[in-house]
């Protein structure tokens, strides 16, 4: 019980990270991305919106039939979109500025209908909520670490703080929509590659656990 | 067939948990984003006129009748944290004051009395007791066409506007109707103003001794990724601009976004309303958002342009 829970929770973390693995939800991915908080906002809304709706969904799902799903899973999803483009106007009117324009396309967010769809509409609550949270936060760290890749290239700078002296040159074209592509491909790349090592080494420790070391430093 | 139903059945109990669900927040929220909406608005106005301590909405009778102009700056005064009431309060006198010249005006055009009266019910909602009863009153007289009724009205608000409404009716009914959409939240474009479109309102500071301590406009520009709502301070004896400032916009983040950063609005301040504003001549586009760059600088000129005959024309320059 306790290593399943844990099991669902890390999956959206690292092994099922839905935009970087999955490469779902890529439209906020790509657009939200020009600065680190602009990332990291749009990550902790999608928290939010992720958690509310699955848990519903998942207390819903004996009474919803299997030919209206769809169309009741955007009701919901919409609901809380709504609900957090509101909350968002009326307590951080800053970050709403920023976020304003991306905020309602969280309702057509596929990593959202996503894991209604194949996840909490077959779970219970428990199960959805945390499913959910990993989810999110795996939404969270991945547009904040692409934001800030972006944000560094173009700006120099990382949650509005400078990392390069004055002097240096940014490339602006990181801030520019093809910037974004070329972020999420480097960064898509640096994960497989990494899940590949990882992969690498477990297979060498299983077959040859004695040569583990050297097979490490090769 | 009862299948079909049963997905009706299942859709409807949905959107109606879903809509309680939005119903219950929306009734929580709005409050707050009006009052902060309108609290920013009025910080704005003192803020891009530094010698100013209080403000009103200008239009060209408020300067020619004297009266009206002390009941309306009497209510307007806005400073820090009782922004958000003050607002309210002056909204609420000025529609009041729409009222009373819609129904002067009532047998002229149907679309006057029409603008009239939807504002006097959307400040109803918002307002105190006193006033959200003479605006009932006055809305329901202007359905009736009932002179006696609109005239009470307008002699317990006050007189000077009534007479002013009567000798330039016309003028009145749309200055006043303008003013009050954009002192309740919504713009109402439409509602026969006689600015050119896209300046939404103009504010005349006053300062202590209720002089004339500068002007504020509310410009759109068509920016690239929408409207462009900026507000703009001015000094009308030295000719030069206070401070621009942006309400609201829609460009895209972390380039023509950039419009609202000090950088780019500083080099506005002080600046001659004679000079050209044209981008990358007088005025440092932001690399990479000329288009947002060029719609603020130009849509500042057109405005002051705008700006300035209008005030010329009420004699206020």
């Amino acid at each position: 019980m306790q290593s399943s829970i844990n099991r669902e929770f890390l999956k959206g973390l690292w092994n099922e990270h839905p935009t970087l693995r999955l490469l779902i939800g890529m439209c906020p991915t790509l657009a939200v991305t020009t600065a680190a908080i602009n990332g990291f906002g749009m990550g902790l809304s999608v928290i939010f919106v992720l958690v509310c709706s699955s848990v519903l969904i998942s207390l819903l799902r004996n009474f919803i039939p299997n030919q209206v799903r769809i169309p009741c899973f955007i009701m919901v999803i919409a609901t809380f979109t709504t609900i957090i483009d509101m909350v968002l106007a009326a307590y951080f009117p800053a970050l709403h500025e920023v976020l304003g324009l991306f905020i309602p396309l969280i309702v057509v967010n596929c990593i959202i209908l996503g894991r209604a769809e194949a996840y909490a509409s077959k779970h219970s609550p428990l199960y959805a909520f945390i499913d959910a949270l990993g989810m999110g936060l795996g939404v969270t760290w991945g547009l904040t670490f692409i934001g800030a890749i972006r944000e560094i290239m173009g700006m120099g700078t990382v949650f509005g703080l400078p990392v390069f002296p004055e002097t240096a040159t940014s490339w602006i074209i990181f801030i520019l929509p093809p910037g974004a592509f070329f972020t999420l491909g480097i960064a898509v790349g640096a994960m497989n590659h990494i899940n590949y090592v990882i992969e690498r080494r477990k297979r060498q420790q299983v077959s040859r656990p004695a040569a583990a070391g050297q097979a490490v430093q090769g | 067939m009862r299948d079909s139903l049963r997905l009706i059945i299942v859709l409807t109990v949905v959107a109606t948990l879903s809509g309680g669900i939005l119903a219950f927040t929306w009734d929580r929220i709005m409050p707050i984003i009006e009052s902060n909406n309108a609290a920013a608005l009025a910080e704005s106005i003192l803020e891009v006129m530094p010698r100013a301590v209080s403000y009103e909405i200008w239009t060209a009778e408020a300067s020619s009748a004297a009266d009206a102009d002390a009941s309306a700056s009497a209510t307007a005064t806005a400073d820090g944290t009782s922004a958000g009431t003050a607002d309210a309060s002056s909204s609420g006198t000025v529609s009041a004051d729409a009222t009373a010249s819609g129904t002067a005006d009532a047998d002229s055009t149907a679309t006057a009395t029409a603008a009239a009266d939807s504002t006097a019910s959307s400040t109803a909602d918002a307002d105190a007791t006193a006033t959200s009863t003479t605006a009932d009153t006055t809305a329901s007289s202007t359905a009736d066409a009932d002179a006696t009724a609109s005239s009470t009205t307008s002699d317990a608000d006050s007189t000077a506007t009534a007479t002013g409404a009567a000798a330039d009716a016309d003028a009145t009914a749309s200055g006043t109707a303008d003013a009050d959409a954009t002192a309740s939240g919504t713009v109402d474009g439409t509602s026969g103003s006689s600015l050119v479109a896209n300046v939404i309102e103009i504010y005349r500071g006053l300062d202590a001794n209720g002089k004339t301590a500068g002007v504020a406009f509310v410009v759109d520009a068509n920016g690239f990724g929408g409207t462009i709502r900026m507000i703009v301070g001015l000094d009308p004896a030295a000719r030069k601009l206070n401070k621009v400032k942006v309400l609201e916009h829609s460009e895209t983040p972390g380039l023509g976004a950039r419009i609202t950063e000090p950088a780019f609005l500083r080099q506005f301040e002080n600046k001659s309303i004679d000079d050209g504003f044209v981008a990358k001549q007088d005025v440092d586009a932001i690399t990479g958002a000329t288009v947002s760059s060029i719609a603020v600088a130009s849509t500042l000129k057109a405005a002051l342009t705008e700006v300035e005959t209008e005030l010329r024309a009420g004699g206020a320059w």
